[in-house]
Parts: structure tokens; sequence; C-alpha cells
């Protein structure tokens, strides 16, 4: 909880975001009869949910001072390689468990990329996406008509905890976590530092290697579980499935007010972002425009919505934080 | 106290609007009534002063007296409230690089703003290459650049090599080549001597006054009052945003000047010391890092205050990184309190009790977006874990009470560091040094760029660290500080160790050890010997 309050505090865009969020819905609710209801509502938390999963190692990566575009291709692997194990008979528990350490594993290859090999994180990661592409499609574990998702999967995706969808409980468990690592503890304290200037960190004796490798390694674990319950909210299993959350999961962080250079945002932040963006990706439809309308209306939605929320770094915006930043400059 | 100038309109007939720029009688920068307030912090309240052309002008003040704001207002870089700057009788349009350069104002900021990728002659002539069909002629860039540097009297920079290659001296060596090129009319050197060796320093000094011989009107802002006297025709004091003095330097006495830019008397620059102990705490034998560095012996006591003296690059940087652990030794014995220390990271070495100070504490010190309370405790954050989570209270506790200790102010714990005057946060980076009581203390030149006020703070806090059993290894590119507040200055040249002067012999003077780093010079081709 302490997490949560202190990010308020630390993060005004993260208000702005939130705000944004809650125009959103407003318009939703004024515009759609329905749009408030509880069903509509379940259905919005559980695709935020999956957004806020993809986002989630990508938020630590990018706090970190990196970026991880590997992450639609393991989100994509873990639906499928789960569908695969299933059908082979292992326990669909242990499968699940197997997926998320591959993906872990996965996210350790970017980390040590990026870290021993010094290869530029945009390279790396685009690079094992790609590896992981090759990998489902020459194993040959691809059926033309997608896989079939093990039960444990669309159970997760699909089941609810009275009124509350499951995986929403989850997120919720996993966003208190984060927030807590982040904000509570000595590694956390590292990722900003790493992300704001790396050779402070090294002076001041922050190992910026192990930070960095692990934020890649939860990357990669996190985008391998979103995999999991995304395949299992859809019933199949293909290699599309992880598309839409590259875009998603670097949106939904900049929306929530953490900066792409590193070093400053909140996975709570991130969370409100999910929220924001998944509104707005039910609610455009809703205004029947013609597909091409539809994205023009998307994009310039999302780039009002960074630019309201956030005004920092350029000294011009509004808010005290600009002022603040100007007034570093005197003297 | 305060001298009104009156004679910057002696020669005042027929001044006009319709003058050209060179002939234009008014024949002097003037800026009046200046005013700029960032959110509710006013920076400066009126600021006047008048610069003739051909003369060059002190400006002093201590950090956040608003000199910084003033020439980014003459650069452009700034909109001033109120108030106009006017060159040569006409006023110069508020807000613009360009047109402040087109007027001929270049300003030599502190902090540098060449292109690191690019080479020292690409930089040099940046957006002025020559250039056949649109296409940079390589070699007559090359050959131009070289030409501009001997013009200087700067060959010693290589036209082809990359600025990211560049030590902090030759970066601020080359802005300022940069800006003689441009031949301006108003040439602002703001604190360009702080990061330089007494040489190098000698050579801007005298590229001053060949510029202002030229015409120009050179705006030196210094700490550092001897430069002042110096090459100083005349001089203006800020203080707190206002011109609170101005004159001749012949006309005050250092104490004046100093008082002026305080408002308060600083008794004494250098705080009395206590005698070393007797055990040594760090002891270097034979010590090498690369090709560049050692052999190399060392020692330093509990409590005893080592320099590190000799001209500037001369291995003293690489001897506090390695000690640091931010690059290893490659050779050699190294003990701490007896016991071999190769730390290979600065982790290792902070766990040992030894804390750095870098050069820069803009790109190496410290987290600018983040407070004060962050930024001290962010190497002792190993000692703050209480079951797993930071002990929070305890930090707030620490935090408080190191930030008091260094004399930050009151209440400015969970202040962004950004927000802070330069020397506030040189103290933000001691204070991250003094989380723990450290066993060694590394400082490398600490008082660059910090007024005098602050450099008395920061003096008294070492030795009284000092007194209490750290041994201390300072390094400074002024020399009357490691004349007066060392203990024993270890005179370093190309990479070794050329002497030892101890203050208790009488051996210890400016003259002492600059005559030491220049005798072990005169061999070496590049002739470092103060310009005429």
């Amino acid at each position: 909880m302490t997490g949560v309050l202190a990010a308020l505090r630390g993060s005004r865009t993260t208000l702005g975001a939130a705000l944004f969020a809650l125009v959103l819905f407003v318009v939703g609710t004024v515009h759609t009869a329905g749009f408030a209801s509880g069903d509509n509502i379940r259905q919005l938390l559980v695709f935020a949910s999956f957004v806020g999963f993809a986002a989630l190692g990508q938020t630590l990566v990018v706090l970190g001072g990196g970026l991880d575009l590997s992450v639609p291709w393991l989100i994509s692997f873990g639906g499928i390689q789960l569908a695969v194990l299933c059908a082979g008979g292992m326990n669909q528990v242990l499968a699940v468990v197997v997926c998320v350490v591959v993906g872990l594993l996965v996210g350790l290859v970017n980390g040590i990329g990026v870290t021993v090999f010094g290869v530029a994180p945009i390279v790396m990661t685009l690079g094992v996406g790609g590896l992981v592409q090759a990998y489902l499609l020459a194993v040959g574990l691809l059926k033309a008509t997608g896989n079939d998702v093990p039960t444990i999967a669309s159970g997760v995706a699909n089941g609810a905890l009275g009124p509350i969808p499951v995986v929403a409980v989850v997120w919720l468990v996993v966003a208190l976590v984060v927030a807590v690592v982040l904000a509570r503890t000595r590694f956390g304290r590292s990722v900003y530092a790493t992300g704001e200037n790396d050779v402070v960190a090294v002076l001041s004796g922050i190992d910026t290697g192990r930070v960095r490798m692990i934020t890649y390694a939860v990357s990669g674990a996190a985008s391998a579980f979103a995999g999991v319950i995304i395949s299992g909210y859809i019933g199949k299993a293909y290699l599309e499935i992880g598309q839409p959350f590259l875009f998603a999961s670097i949106a939904a962080l900049v929306i929530g007010g953490a900066s792409i250079l590193g070093g400053r945002g909140t996975y709570f932040g991130t969370v409100v972002g999910a929220i924001a963006l998944t509104l707005l990706n039910s609610l455009l439809p809703l205004f029947n425009l013609d597909p091409a309308s539809l994205s023009i209306a998307y994009g310039l939605v999302i780039l009002v919505g960074v630019r309201v929320t956030t005004t920092r770094g350029t000294g011009r915006g509004w808010g005290r934080r600009a002022r603040r930043a100007e007034e570093s400059e005197a003297g | 106290m305060t001298i009104i100038d009156g004679a910057g309109t002696g020669a005042g007939a027929g001044r006009g609007p319709a003058a050209g720029p060179a002939a234009g009688p008014a024949r002097e920068l003037v800026v009046t009534g200046l005013e700029k307030a960032y959110g509710r912090n006013q920076v400066l309240r009126g600021v006047d002063l008048t610069a003739r052309f051909g003369t060059v002008h002190a400006l002093l003040g201590e950090n956040g007296a608003g000199k910084s704001t003033l020439i980014k207002i003459l650069g452009g870089v700034t909109r001033q409230d109120a108030g106009t700057v006017s060159l040569g009788g006409r006023k110069l349009p508020p807000g613009g690089v360009t047109a402040a350069q087109r007027a001929g104002v270049r300003v030599v900021f502190q902090e540098l703003s060449s292109i690191a990728n690019l080479s020292v002659a690409e930089n040099l002539l940046y957006r002025a290459e020559p250039h056949r069909a649109g296409v940079v002629a390589g070699r007559r860039l090359q050959r131009r650049a070289a030409e501009l540097l001997a013009r200087f009297g700067m060959d010693r920079l290589d036209p082809g090599r990359r600025v990211a290659d560049l030590d902090l001296a030759e970066r601020q060596l080359l802005e300022v080549v940069k800006a003689l090129a441009a031949e301006p009319r108003v040439l602002v050197l703001d604190e360009a001597t702080s990061a330089l060796s007494s040489a190098d320093s000698s050579w801007v000094l005298d590229q001053g006054r060949q510029a202002a011989a030229r015409g120009c009107a050179v705006l030196l802002i210094t700490h550092r009052l001897g430069e002042v006297r110096d090459v100083a025709d005349r001089l203006t004091v800020l203080r707190s945003g206002t011109t609170v003095l101005v004159g001749r330097p012949d006309e005050f006495d250092d104490d004046t000047m100093i008082t002026e830019m305080l408002g308060r008397r600083v008794e004494r620059l250098f705080p009395p010391r206590t005698p070393p102990g007797e055990d040594v705490v760090v002891a270097v034998r034979g010590g090498r890092v690369g090709e560049r560095l050692g052999p190399l012996d060392l020692e330093v006591r509990a409590g005893e205050i080592a320099g590190l003296g000799g001209l500037q690059g001369q291995g003293q940087r690489e001897v506090l990184r390695a000690l640091a652990g931010a690059t290893r030794w490659t050779g050699g014995e190294v003990t701490v309190r007896g016991r071999e220390h190769h730390p290979a990271t600065p982790a290792e070495a902070i766990r040992a009790g030894i804390t750095y100070v870098p050069e820069d504490r803009q790109r190496e010190g410290l987290l600018l977006t983040r407070s004060v309370l962050v930024n001290s405790s962010l190497s002792s954050l190993f000692s703050l874990v209480r079951r797993g989570l930071l002990d929070r209270r305890r930090e707030a506790q620490r935090s408080r009470a190191v930030a008091g200790d260094t004399g930050l102010p009151e209440g400015r714990l969970h202040a962004p560091v950004s927000m802070l005057s330069g020397g506030n946060q040189q103290k933000v980076v001691l204070a991250r040094a003094l989380y723990r009581e450290p066993t060694v203390l590394l400082l490398h030149d600490c008082t660059r760029g910090v007024d005098v006020g602050t450099k008395a703070d920061i003096f008294a806090l070492v030795a009284g660290l000092a007194a209490k059993g750290t041994g201390v290894v300072f390094y400074s590119s002024d020399l009357s500080e490691l004349a007066h507040f060392c203990d024993r200055v270890y005179v370093m040249a190309e990479g070794r160790v050329r002497g030892r002067l101890d203050a208790a012999g009488g051996e210890l003077s400016e003259e002492s050890i600059l005559r030491l780093a220049l005798t072990h010079r005169a061999d070496d081709t590049g002739e470092e010997a103060p310009a005429p």
C-alpha cells in the first residue's frame, strides 16, 4: 500500500493518466449504453491485465534504461509452447512453469547480450525475438488452425473470483509486489539509478550489469506468462497473438508517465496506462469509423494523451514539475 | 563602497541607432536593469553591467548569485523578464541564440557543448565546413582546423581526434578555441579555467587578453581572484541577483571582494589541522594501471590529507579511480589497513570503506532528477536493508544527519538536486561519501567551480573527518589548495610520483609543487611552461 501511495505522491503524471482514463470512461458511458455495465467493466479489466503483464517487464527494462522488443514473440511463445507441451501429455501446471522459466531464460539471454556483450538493446532484443519466432516456425510447433489451448490457460483467463476476474486479481497482486519492489527495495533503487545515470550508479557501487540482466529476465518471464493467459482467453495459440502487445507495452508505460529514456516512472503508472489504453481500444470502434480513420484516431488520441500526461523535460510544459525543471537552471 | 561606473558614456559623441556595428561610438556592452525569475525564484533583480570593448571585465559572485543566468541571457539561451542588453549602442533582441551569435556574442559555457562523436576539426568548423558540391571536404577541413588551432597557440589538440576521447581540460580548451575562431565582439568565459591546470589557465587568460586587444569585450567569470588581478581591467560583483560592486581590481583587496560576494566575512578558507597519526591506511607499492600509470608508490596515513599534485592529466585521475575500484590495478601491491586490496568494482571499494567523490558532479556524481535523500544514501543502501526492504526511517534520519554535517540548507532533503546551486550539489556528493564514515576518502577536484564560502565549508568538513582518522587523498587543479590544505603532496608527472613535499618539513608551497612538476616536464615535447 505504501508503495502505491508513494507512487501517487511521486508522479503527478500518473494522475494525469488516471484523469485521461476517466475521461475515456465517461465518454464511453455517455456514448454507449452498457459501457459501464459490470460485464463490460470485467471484460475491460481482463484486456487491461493482458497489457499490464506484457508491460510489466517492459516497465522494469525501460526504467533501467533499456528496451525490450522481444515481448510479442515471447507472448506467442508462451501460448504455443504451453499448448504443445500439454498436447504432449505434460502436467498442465508444470507446463506453465516450464514456459515461464524458459521465458525467463530467454530474457536472460537478452540481458547478457546487452550487458556483457554491449549490444544495443533494440538490436539484441529484436534479434532474440526473431530467433524465438524462428524456433516456433522451424520446430514445427504450429498448426494451421492454431494450437488448442489447455484447460488451465482458459481457466485462468476466463475464471472469476466472485464478481472479479481471476486474471485481474493476479494482476493486482503482482502490481502491488512490483510497486513495493521498486519503491522500497535496494534493487528498485538500483533500477532507477541505473536508468537515470549509469556512470553515477556504477561509481556508487551498484552492479548495473546485474540489475539490467534481472530486468530483462523478468520481462521474458512476464511476457511468456502473458502469452499463457492471452492464448487462454482467445482459446487458440498462434504466431500472431503477441503482435499487438509490442506497441501496447510501450504505450502503456509512456502514458503512465514513465520516461522512455529510463530512470523515471512507476509500475503503478503503467497499470493506469494499460487501463487507459484498453479503454481507448474498446471505445473507438463504437464510433463506427472506417478502419483507416480508426487507426488515425487511435494514434492521435495516444499522442495527445502522452503530451498531456508527460510535460516534464521540455521546460515549456505546464505544471509544477515543468516549472521546477526551469528553476533548476537558475544560478 | 559601490562605485557606479560613470566613465562608460564618456565617448558618446554621435551615437545613433543607424550607426553600423563597427562605427558605433558607444563601444561597450551595456546591460541595464536585467530581471529574471524562474517560477517564484527571482534570480536577477535588476543587474547592471558595462563592459567596454577592448577590455577584460571580471564578473564575480558566489554560486547562485545570478552569473549563469546573466550570461544565458547574453547568449540568447534564456529570455529576460525585464531590462535590456545593448551592444555598441544597439539593443539585442531578447532570446535567440542565433541572434546573439549574429550580433557577435560568444559564450564558453561551463557545461561543455561540443559534439562528442565528431572530431575536433568537425566541432571547430561546425556549420562552416569547407565543402565541394555539398560534400564536406575532409582534408581541407582538417587543414583549416589545424590552422585555427595554430593561430591561437593550441596545436596540441589534434584536429582528427574524436571529442569523446578528449579529457575534460582538452574539451574546455576546444570550447575556447571555438569561441575565439568566431572573432566575437563579446566573449564570455564562464569559469573556463576552473578545470584547467595552471599552464592551460594562463593560455586561456592570455587568449582573453589578446581578444580584448583586438577590440573584443571579454567577460571573465571565475572564482579565482588571482586571475582577476592578473588580467581584468574592471570587475562587477553580483550578489543575490543585483550588482553590488563595480570598479577596478586594484581598488579593492581580496577580503573586500569576498565579503561583497558573500555578504558576510569568511574568517579563514583553510581550517586549522590536527597532525595525522602514524598508522598507514593506504599503501601502494609499484602500482600500475595500464601503460600510462606507474610504477607508483604512495602512502596515506590515518588522519592525513595527502595531495596529488602536478600538472593536469599526469595520472592523478587514474590513481584515484583505481583506488576507488572504477578501474583496475594491473600491477603492484595495494593494501588498505594492511590488508591486500584490489577492488574489481566500486562496490567492493565502498564496502572496504573507500569512498570517491568524482571529478564531474553532473555526469559522474549525481542523479539530477532525484532528491538529496536518494542521492546521499545511494552508495550505502546495503546498510539500510531490513528484512529485504529499505528501512526508510533510518535512511531519512541518516540522510538528514549527513546533510546537516555537510552544511546543506535544512528542509531540502526531498528537493531534486538539479534545483540546488553548484556548491550545494557538491555537498550532496560529499554527503554520499560520508554516509558511513569512510576509512579513505578520495576527492577529485571537489572544489571546482565552487564559491569561496562553500569551499571553506568543504575544507572544514574534510579536516574534521581527517581529525577522526579518515585518510584523505586530495586532488585539486588549484595549486594553492594543495599547498595550504594538505599534510603532504605527491607531485606526479607522466604517471609517476616525481617527488614528495611535506608540510611539516616546510617544503610545501605552490612554487615547490610547480617547480617539481615542471622540471620533470622539461624533457617532454609538449612545451607546457606558462605562456609569456
